[in-house]
């Protein structure tokens, strides 16, 4: 049995000192989509990013530290702080892919919310705190609908392809064609994360649905701090920290 | 809001609408989310080309066996790495741009995570030293 690359569970920063949280659903997702980038531009037809972590979730950042630390300062086991640091990493990723849209608008990204998803796995999960901490959570995020795991994946699948999320705008190419799936039956386009219908960027739940009013006023705030290109700023100057690259 | 009767009726329709040979990457595809939409991904599509990235190779294994029996039209190929480092991020892009000139989706699940037994577990944000006990105890198996 070989642990390859895994930090010892008493620290939870990255060899490249990055935390680690942050550093596995916020930095290295940035880092892929940046990298691959020119290549979905390319393509034909769909040219989708799918980024599945906390759509409809986004709530304050914590502007003084970027990289989510603060928010858990606290203790691990703690559930306000572990939403908090949800809230704020699901901040990160829309404002994110908001930057990402401007340069590539012919792009769509969507921040997706799995839902919360039953498993019946054998996986046996030997923590006693993980599953004292998950019903702790679970009380605190209230009412909870399950969806199977095959379900799960095809609504994800549905917001990988259908047309209810087409991009901003596309360069001399059939908008049909890029985005995906025709919406039929009633389903229409959706409103994006700015609050504008097919903006390009969407933050929405596992119906498909875009976020709540409460949670587009709280981003909205955020952009008027101009926290999109601060953001964007750190992101890409943690990347030349780490990697000597904006990207490659 | 968008029933589940109207994403499968949209999802059925992937195989007219869209064109045979898709590129597609899935990065935390050995697993959760990552993994059941990969499977429905390459159920749906025609001679898909599938790139999934995750630190399992034995989940990977069974994974592209699943796939091939789903879709035997399509092309799997797994790439090992540990996306918490930002060098190995970098790696497994150099690897798909040698191989691919375009990539039609991109999908994103590493970090999110799947526990339980028949109880109401969600695909929760990655909760750090519980992570990493349970990473431990599924790189065990």
């Amino acid at each position: 049995m070989k642990l390859t690359h895994t930090p010892p569970p008493s620290t939870t920063e990255t060899p490249e000192s990055l935390y680690y949280p942050t550093a596995v659903t916020y930095y290295a997702r940035i880092r892929l989509i940046v990298n691959l980038l020119p290549l979905l531009q390319k393509a034909p037809h769909l040219r989708r990013v799918v980024t599945v972590f906390g759509g409809t979730k986004e709530g304050p950042l914590c502007t003084a530290d970027l990289s989510g630390r603060s928010t858990t300062a606290a203790t691990a086991t703690s559930t306000a702080a572990q939403l908090h640091l949800r809230a704020h990493t699901a901040s990160m990723t829309t404002l994110a892919l908001e930057s990402l849209a401007f340069e590539a608008p012919d792009v769509t990204f969507v921040h997706s919310f799995p839902g919360l998803v039953r498993t019946n796995l054998a996986r046996d999960v030997r923590a006693a705190s993980a599953m004292g901490l998950v019903k702790a959570v679970f009380k605190v995020v209230g009412p909870i609908v399950t969806v199977p795991v095959a379900e799960a994946g095809e609504r994800q699948l549905f917001l990988a392809t259908s047309g209810r999320f087409p991009a901003r705008s596309v360069y001399g190419v059939d908008p049909a064609v890029t985005a995906g799936v025709g919406c039929r039956d009633g389903v229409g386009v959706a409103r994006g994360s700015d609050a504008r219908v097919g903006s390009g960027v969407y933050s929405v739940n596992c119906d498909g649905e875009p976020q709540a009013e409460k949670v587009e006023e709280a981003v909205q705030r955020l952009r008027d701090q101009d926290l999109v290109r601060r953001l964007w700023l750190h992101t890409v100057a943690e990347f030349v920290r780490v990697t000597g690259s904006e990207f490659v | 809001m968008v029933n589940l009767e109207q994403m499968r009726a949209s999802n059925a329709r992937i195989r007219e609408c869209l064109p045979p040979g898709l590129v597609a990457v899935f990065a935390g595809g050995t697993s959760g989310i990552g993994e059941t939409t990969m499977k429905q991904f390459a159920k749906h599509t025609v001679q898909p080309r599938i790139y999934f990235v995750g630190r399992s190779e034995r989940a990977a294994a069974r994974i592209t066996a699943e796939l091939t029996a789903l879709n035997p039209t399509g092309k799997y190929r797994f790439i090992r790495a540990d996306l918490s480092l930002l060098q190995n991020v970098d790696e497994v892009c150099r690897e798909i741009k040698a191989r691919e000139g375009l990539i039609n989706l991109l999908f994103l699940t590493p970090g999110t995570m799947m526990t339980g037994k028949g109880t109401p577990y969600g695909s929760l944000f990655p909760l750090t030293h519980i992570r990493y006990q349970t990473e431990s105890i599924l790189e065990l198996q």
